[in-house]
């Protein structure tokens, strides 16, 4: 609005009107992502979905996890959204289970967030289907805080990485369901002191249920289907 | 973390609020950062300088209230403020370690100032 005050009074009242004043925002700056990732919840659950959230650093083993997770289950619909930087290799590799999979490349985005799963999962057929599962982009930063309506966020991490791995990412694993420790069948060769490993994962996240295998040799992997089971057989709203 | 997509969505937020109040330049966001926020405070105060350029909040500071991550122990019913930076939150009633965030995980614009 153009200023008609004339000359004379207008340094008083500039000064007046140029006092400062204080507004209240108390808006999360993911608060966008999160009323995406509560309706993504809400539809999922309302399908009878039970949706997991995969994470982990890259090189942990996530898709030969994932993959040998279906493949144990091929009984149970199940559907696959795969992020990842720029292939979709891992998109084929799930597919030789028999899930329906959609890929989602992000094009270097250190992410997922909630509005590229609702978009992904339109172009899935949902109805009918038991097991959702979302993996994510190869980072325990960035995707640690976006929500992203999973029932289950399941951190997947591999014998190489070292016992204090959860002391460095404290946010993903305070915030896991459960922590996969993958590549067993390795870890006397590289040296694992297991009991640190597991006593720094008990300090972290003491709410995490951990389970300790080789997804390479399916060692260890029948007590994740006993978990999955669990997870599937348990209410909706007790899932998280 | 991605600190200069941060920076954007705090302006956003500012500048939005600002507009919508009839204000004419923000001269200062508080933002609440919560430890285990996933946002590095060096970096975002980097991103917002230049985020912030060719704005109405080109001169606004950004003003940080650090949120301590708290803890809840369910066996003593107990909130505690926990100071390991690893996240290991051990309850001075018991001993024993919880993974029950009640604080902590905060990245929100609590106010701005504007003239």
């Amino acid at each position: 609005m153009p200023d008609t005050r004339p000359i004379g009074i207008s340094v008083l009242s500039d000064k007046e009107t140029d006092r400062s004043r204080v507004i209240q925002v108390e808006k999360g700056v993911l608060a966008r992502n999160a009323e995406l990732a509560a309706e993504n919840r809400e539809r999922f659950t309302g399908l009878g979905l039970l949706t997991l959230n995969v994470v982990s650093s890259p090189g942990s083993g996530k898709t030969t996890f994932l993959a040998k997770l279906l493949e144990g289950r091929r009984d149970l619909p199940a559907a696959v959204i795969v992020g990842d930087l720029a292939t979709d290799r891992d998109a084929d590799r799930l597919r030789l289970t028999g899930a329906e999979v959609v890929q989602i490349t992000t094009g270097g985005v250190c992410h997922l967030e909630a509005a590229m799963i609702a978009s992904a999962a339109r172009r899935l057929t949902l109805e009918g289907k038991r097991l959702l599962i979302i993996e994510n982009v190869g980072n325990l930063v960035c995707p640690a805080a976006y929500d992203l309506g999973e029932d289950l966020r399941v951190v997947v991490l591999s014998v190489t990485e070292g016992e204090d791995k959860p002391l460095k990412y404290p946010r993903m694993f305070k915030t896991a369901d459960a922590v996969v420790i993958n590549k067993m069948d390795i870890a006397a060769a590289v040296e694992l002191d297991e009991r640190a490993l597991r006593a720094n994962l008990a300090a972290v996240c003491p709410q995490a249920r951990v389970f300790a295998l080789s997804a390479r040799t399916g060692a260890g992997m029948e007590a994740f289907h006993g978990y999955l089971e669990e997870r599937l057989a348990a209410p909706a709203a007790a899932a998280r | 973390m991605h600190e200069l997509s941060v920076a954007r969505s705090v302006l956003d937020i500012a500048l939005e609020t600002a507009r919508r109040g009839g204000a004419r330049r923000v001269t200062r966001i508080g933002l609440r950062l919560g430890t285990l926020s996933g946002v590095d405070q060096d970096a975002l105060d980097l991103a917002f300088e230049v985020a912030r350029q060719g704005t109405p909040a080109d001169a606004a500071d950004l003003r940080v209230e650090a949120v301590p991550l708290r803890c809840h122990c369910a066996s003593c019913d107990l909130d505690f403020d926990v100071d390991d930076r690893h996240g290991v939150a051990i309850c001075p009633g018991c001993g024993q370690p919880s993974g029950d965030i009640r604080a902590g995980l905060e990245l929100e614009v609590s106010y701005i100032e504007v003239m």
